[in-house]
């Protein structure tokens, strides 16, 4: 089974790595739940159902700042909002000892939340 | 150098295996199964209300490129 | 006593009998013997299980799919996702029954076929340049927010052109892949500079033919850095979920 499945691919040891890095996120976050930590199980997957509204948020305000029709005020306001957004979902994933990558759950077919 | 990119690319097939066989492969509904992992039933569930989520983003995305959106 | 199922299996003879031995020289996760529960055509090979297995760790996970690595050598099979427990074997059998025509379907479909994965990566970020927009230039005198938009409208333009370069991509190895008759399959990228994230689905005979393809993509790319993996069995084409 540690046969290496590697039909082609670069010697290049920076991607192998960064390839490492990336997947083994998936990975981390899928086993070892049980009883014991079932708590921060469900702050995982409550944070990232608002993560995951936060993010887009955040794309649709982008999109209206794209399309040039915000006044400076309005644009004030927008960054204002969201910067509080970001800065209270840092207090509580501090709070509950998650990181960015604990939030990228992997639904299944559906693929990454994120 | 040589042993050191072996050993990386064993980690490598190790990660996509893991990748593999803990997030794709059948599923059976979560009434039926026990699962070693109980939060994941969990997660099944919610896919669907998470799919809604998205696909109502996207219509108004849409609504908003035609221009009936303020 | 409860059940972990492997794979689901597409048996050549019908077997009558519902429960029998699988012996056939592998063993489960954990030393534990092998059986298969059948219902026509189609076999889940089982093992034994705790009904606390709660010790699960990544290397019963790495085993498991070991037992579906060598089961492929000899089925046409659907991969189990790790972890699924069954109450018993009647249980097992009602869900082949059950879901007989979409698990035959899915069968049919990968037969003599294997999965493979494509990634691209790229050698540094500075390949796909970002357009640079005048008015989201950030000046001494914004406000604090007004920056914080200003930096994440730029992020949004480097996600954006990311993904334009992405779908490019898409379009061409599509286009060199096309003669291998492969299904192909786009997911997510992973992040950092992974720019393409694929799995194909292909005749098990056309893995050189693959490979080939890809070593010639990859001349044609001297920005980008390919990784094929494969033979795997055919985790990413069951779109079932079983009732």
């Amino acid at each position: 089974m540690k046969e290496n499945k590697i039909l082609y691919g670069t010697e290049d040891m920076e991607v192998l790595t960064a390839q490492l890095d990336t997947l083994s996120a998936i990975t981390d976050s899928r086993l070892n739940v049980n009883a014991d930590n079932v708590d921060s199980g469900l702050a995982k997957l409550v944070l990232t159902l608002v993560e995951l509204i936060r993010k887009l948020i955040e794309k649709q305000a982008m999109r209206r700042v794209e399309g040039g029709t915000l006044t400076d005020e309005e644009i004030e306001r927008l960054g204002e909002t969201l910067m509080k957004l970001e800065n209270k979902m840092e207090e509580l994933k501090k709070y509950f000892n998650l990181s960015d990558r604990d939030l990228n759950i992997n639904l299944g077919p559906l693929g990454d939340l994120m | 150098m040589g042993a050191d990119i072996f050993n990386k690319k064993r980690d490598v097939t190790i990660v996509e295996i893991l990748d593999r066989v803990l997030t794709k492969g059948v599923v059976i509904s979560g009434d039926l199964v026990i699962s070693v992992a109980d939060i994941d039933l969990v997660y099944l569930g919610v896919r669907l209300l998470l799919s809604s989520v998205e696909t109502m983003e996207q219509l108004k995305l849409n609504k908003g490129k035609t221009g009936t959106d303020a | 006593m409860h059940k972990l199922i492997y794979a689901i299996i597409h048996a050549k003879k019908e077997s009558v009998c519902r429960l029998m031995n699988f012996d056939i020289g592998i063993q489960g996760i954990k030393g534990r013997e092998l059986s298969a529960v059948s219902f026509n055509d189609i076999w889940a090979v089982v093992s034994d299980a705790e009904n606390k297995d709660s010790e699960m760790n990544n290397d019963d996970a790495l085993e498991f799919a070991a037992v579906t690595e060598e089961l492929s050598h000899m089925f046409t099979l659907l991969p189990m996702r790790f972890g699924s427990l069954l109450k018993s074997d009647a249980e097992i059998l009602k869900v082949l029954e059950k879901n007989y025509d979409a698990i035959r379907n899915n069968l049919i479909k990968v037969e003599g076929k294997s999965e493979y994965g494509l990634k691209v990566f790229r050698n540094s970020s500075d390949i796909i340049p970002v357009p640079e927009l005048a008015e989201v230039k950030q000046a001494e005198g914004n406000s604090v927010y007004k920056n914080y938009i200003l930096n994440k409208f730029n992020e949004y333009r480097a996600d954006e052109t990311l993904l334009e370069y992405s779908e490019k991509l898409k379009t061409e190895i599509a286009e060199h892949i096309s003669g291998l008759n492969a299904v192909i399959k786009c997911n997510k990228v992973t992040g950092g500079n992974n720019v393409y994230n694929a799995v194909l689905l292909l005749e098990k005979e056309m893995t050189d033919n693959l490979t080939q393809t890809v070593i010639g993509i990859q001349s044609c790319h001297k920005e980008l850095n390919m990784m094929l993996t494969g033979p795997w069995a055919p985790y990413n084409f069951v779109d079932i979920t079983l009732k």
